[in-house]
């Protein structure tokens, strides 16, 4: 670390944890920059850097007690107000007045009709929230997003409820929860022991369970200041009257509703006719605005078109370097995404985007989505090849015995090596290559040229899509080893016969066998010593997972001395 | 005579309230499946499948929209160039039968159809599986088609793959049909102004000075 011991600022190559947070020196720079790196992704701590970053929490960690307690009671006031109860005293328990039928004004069941019907509307939506994720099947957790939604529905009248805020608050609630639960684990595990008590209690405030609800609620308002001007209808003058055509030979109906959302989904559209003129004028060609494609990238942030880990990370960036802008949504050129390989280097590449002069373009070719288009015929704005990376980002070592790599190796050098073939044939000699290039020569008749081209490009399609199963599968293992990690712990604790500590070495083996699945090799050699060996795979947890790129896997795979 | 303008791609737009099945009726017609999975559909979204008609191969451009989108956050590119409409509901929710009107007015204000009495509408009433649980007749439905000028109505389950497959068939036939007609449903210019004297007699009537 350069910095001053005085003020350290946390490296952005090693996680961020608790105690990073409280102790260092922390500023939107600082932040950006862990963001940037990918620290957050394997962080308890992600959720509090959010907050920092939209200013739900101030910079100054001994006032983060007052500020948490005051927005807490804020949402206690504002749930007290906005949701009625009819029974509750504070009403008029006269029958006369108040009463399913009755008609007069203050009738506190006017009110609980009405939000009957936004309690539907949010319900629909609350239910159908990523399906796919069991968090998100929990009646406490629904029931909790249902009520946060209306809430805000009540005290935002000008946006109320629209379709896809569900989808905004839903990755933020998950996040506040892994890391409340997160604390909890690293408190059981004496992570927190350089702590004094002050910072254990600031963290012990922060990271309460009991607030998931609150917490959720000040930190979704923060990210609909910047997001509900796309949820806002258009301005009412523009769309009560009959719209008056602006060009002379305009039809009626081409006149295009004034809105905020509209404006940015242009703005996209003269973006992408800056960075790619072909692109541009291809979907012009075919009538598709930035209205047809843009309007879910810009409601959801992108929360439709990768997973949710991936989905994540892009979102550490965006809140604090891209979500005053919609520089990003430029590059997302396609309704239906293809997987992202690379989840990195399209942030990276994002950013260089939003600001040239500050973020070097990424080195790695994005070739995973340079090719496809809506019909999934070739992109008309291929002229090259995807080259492989010259040199991997990181040098990586050897790897010991992965089976899953084993196992994938012969499928991927085909693949590989018919990637290259088409290189070679197609595009002449242009990208460097390697001296271990197989020495096959390729079959070349011009009339199985497209056949190939179309082959190579459901491969490559193929390819994203397992590397992307395997980055998550790479998460998968970070967090059962986590979990196991605590397992063997409590089962230690419990007692301290040999039997439990036998139980627990085997927890512990599962956890490394576990860990090697993942690319990352083991390098340290493993202690024989039990206590030391657990140090080590802590260490080891606490780095970011590493994306992993088939090009490298292959060369790795390929490098292995043969068995 | 439908051989002398061949137009081989079908626009349909599919409107109706949240959750009455929109997204599922599309999927169910073009990929066969049905899935209770669905999330909730944000902006629009759209899927394509072929069809053979009397010899001819059509592709149905199907675009499902969000229930709770209102035409002017979209803009008209959206609608524009719409072959048919395919109005949804659930024939377990009686609400989302009442929102037919609007959706339709709506659809009629924003795409301005030339013709819009005999504009291709199709109502499907789904989720006829909850038979249990219905909340609009079946007699109900085809009493408002009536009024609209004989839609034609389908009672269809996406779950149950119940008459999905011949309700979007009709549509194409439908939309087809009146394609070759040589109708233009949305003129490329605006209606021409006449500039002829006899037409506009009231203004040349006598002198301005």
């Amino acid at each position: 670390m350069s910095t001053s011991k005085v003020v350290p600022t946390p490296s952005t190559t090693l996680s961020f944890d608790a105690t990073s947070l409280i102790k260092y020196k922390l500023s939107d720079e600082v932040l950006a920059k862990v963001a940037a790196s990918g620290s957050l992704r394997s962080s308890s701590c992600r959720s509090a850097v959010w907050r920092l970053v939209l200013r739900c929490l101030p910079y100054e960690t001994k006032d983060w007690e007052v500020t948490l307690s005051r927005s807490r009671n804020l949402y206690r006031t504002l749930k007290e107000k906005h949701l009625v109860d009819p029974h509750d005293k504070k009403f008029s328990q006269d029958p006369e007045l108040n009463n399913p039928l009755a008609s007069t004004e203050q009738n506190p069941w006017n009110t609980f009709f009405e939000d009957n019907d936004l309690r539907d509307i949010i319900g629909k939506d609350v239910s159908r929230t990523f399906p796919e994720i069991e968090f998100f099947q929990n009646g406490n957790i629904r029931q909790m997003m249902s009520e946060i939604l209306l809430i805000y529905a009540k005290e935002h009248r000008y946006v109320k409820y629209r379709q896809g805020m569900h989808e905004i608050l839903a990755p933020l609630i998950f996040v506040i929860y892994l890391d409340n639960e997160g604390f909890l684990h690293a408190k059981e595990n004496d992570e927190l022991k350089t702590l004094t008590v002050e910072e254990e209690d600031i963290l012990n405030c922060l990271f309460c369970k009991e607030y998931l609800e609150q917490d959720s609620y000040t930190l979704f308002c923060a990210v609909m200041l910047e997001v509900s001007r796309w949820y806002e209808d258009p301005a009412p003058s523009e769309t009560s009257k009959q719209p008056m055509p602006k060009e002379p030979y305009m039809r009626v109906q081409d006149s295009v509703p004034s809105s905020r959302l509209m404006e940015d989904l242009v703005d996209i559209g003269n973006l992408l006719q800056d960075i790619d003129p072909t692109l541009a004028k291809h979907l012009s060609s075919l009538d598709i605005p930035p209205q047809l494609y843009g309007l879910r990238w810009l409601r959801l942030l992108f929360g439709r078109e990768m997973p949710l880990h991936d989905l994540l990370f892009l979102w550490d960036v965006l809140l604090i370097d891209l979500l005053t802008s919609d520089y990003g949504g430029c590059l997302q050129y396609l309704m239906r995404y293809p997987p992202i390989a690379d989840i990195d280097s399209f942030v990276k590449l994002a950013r260089h985007y939003r600001n040239p002069k500050k973020n070097a373009k990424p080195d790695v070719k994005l070739n995973n989505f340079s090719h496809i288009t809506v019909s999934g015929s070739s992109h008309p704005n291929r002229t090259q090849r995807p080259q492989r990376p010259v040199a991997p980002s990181k040098a990586r070592p050897e790897l010991e015995s992965p089976p899953t790599i084993l196992a994938l190796a012969p499928v991927l050098q085909k693949m590989k090596n018919t990637i290259r073939d088409r290189s070679n044939t197609v595009s002449g000699p242009s990208s460097p290559r390697r001296s271990h290039e197989p020495q096959r020569e390729p079959i070349r008749t011009p009339q199985n040229n497209d056949n190939w081209t179309r082959e190579v490009q459901m491969m490559e399609e193929q390819v994203s899509t397992l590397q992307t199963r395997l980055n998550e599968q790479d998460m998968m293992c970070c967090q059962i080893s986590k979990a196991l990690e605590v397992c063997a712990e409590d089962v230690r604790n419990a007692k301290s016969s040999e039997q439990c500590d036998a139980l627990a070495q085997t927890i512990l083996e599962l956890s490394k066998t576990l860990l090697s699945i993942k690319t990352v090799p083991v390098n340290q050699s493993p202690s024989k010593n039990g206590k030391n060996g657990n140090v080590d795979e802590k260490q080891k947890l606490r780095d970011p997972p590493q994306i992993r790129h088939i090009n490298e896997m292959i060369d790795m795979t390929s490098k292995r001395p043969q068995i | 005579m439908s051989g002398t303008r061949k137009k081989a791609l079908l626009k349909v737009i599919i409107l109706g309230d949240s959750g009455v099945g929109k997204t599922s009726l599309m999927n169910q017609y073009v990929n066969r499946r049905f899935s209770n999975q669905y999330k909730a559909t944000i902006g629009a979204d759209f899927l394509t499948r072929d069809v053979n008609i009397d010899d001819r191969t059509v592709t149905l451009q199907i675009w499902d929209t969000a229930g709770q989108e209102r035409f002017q956050s979209l803009g008209v590119a959206f609608y524009r160039g719409a072959d048919c409409c395919v109005l949804a509901f659930d024939v377990t929710n009686a609400a989302s039968f009442k929102s037919l009107d609007s959706w339709r007015d709506e659809f009629l204000i924003q795409a301005s159809p030339r013709d819009p009495d005999h504009f291709p509408f199709v109502l499907l009433g789904n989720k006829v599986d909850l038979e249990s649980q219905r909340a609009v007749s079946s007699k109900r439905a085809q009493s408002w088609c009536q009024t609209k000028g004989n839609i034609p109505y389908y009672e269809v389950s996406a779950k149950e793959a119940l008459n999905v497959e011949a309700a979007f068939l009709a549509i194409a036939r439908d939309a087809l049909a009146r394609e070759s007609q040589e109708t233009n449903d949305f003129p490329e210019f605006p209606d021409q102004i006449r500039l002829n004297p006899n037409q506009q007699n009231q203004q040349n009537s006598g002198c301005n000075c």
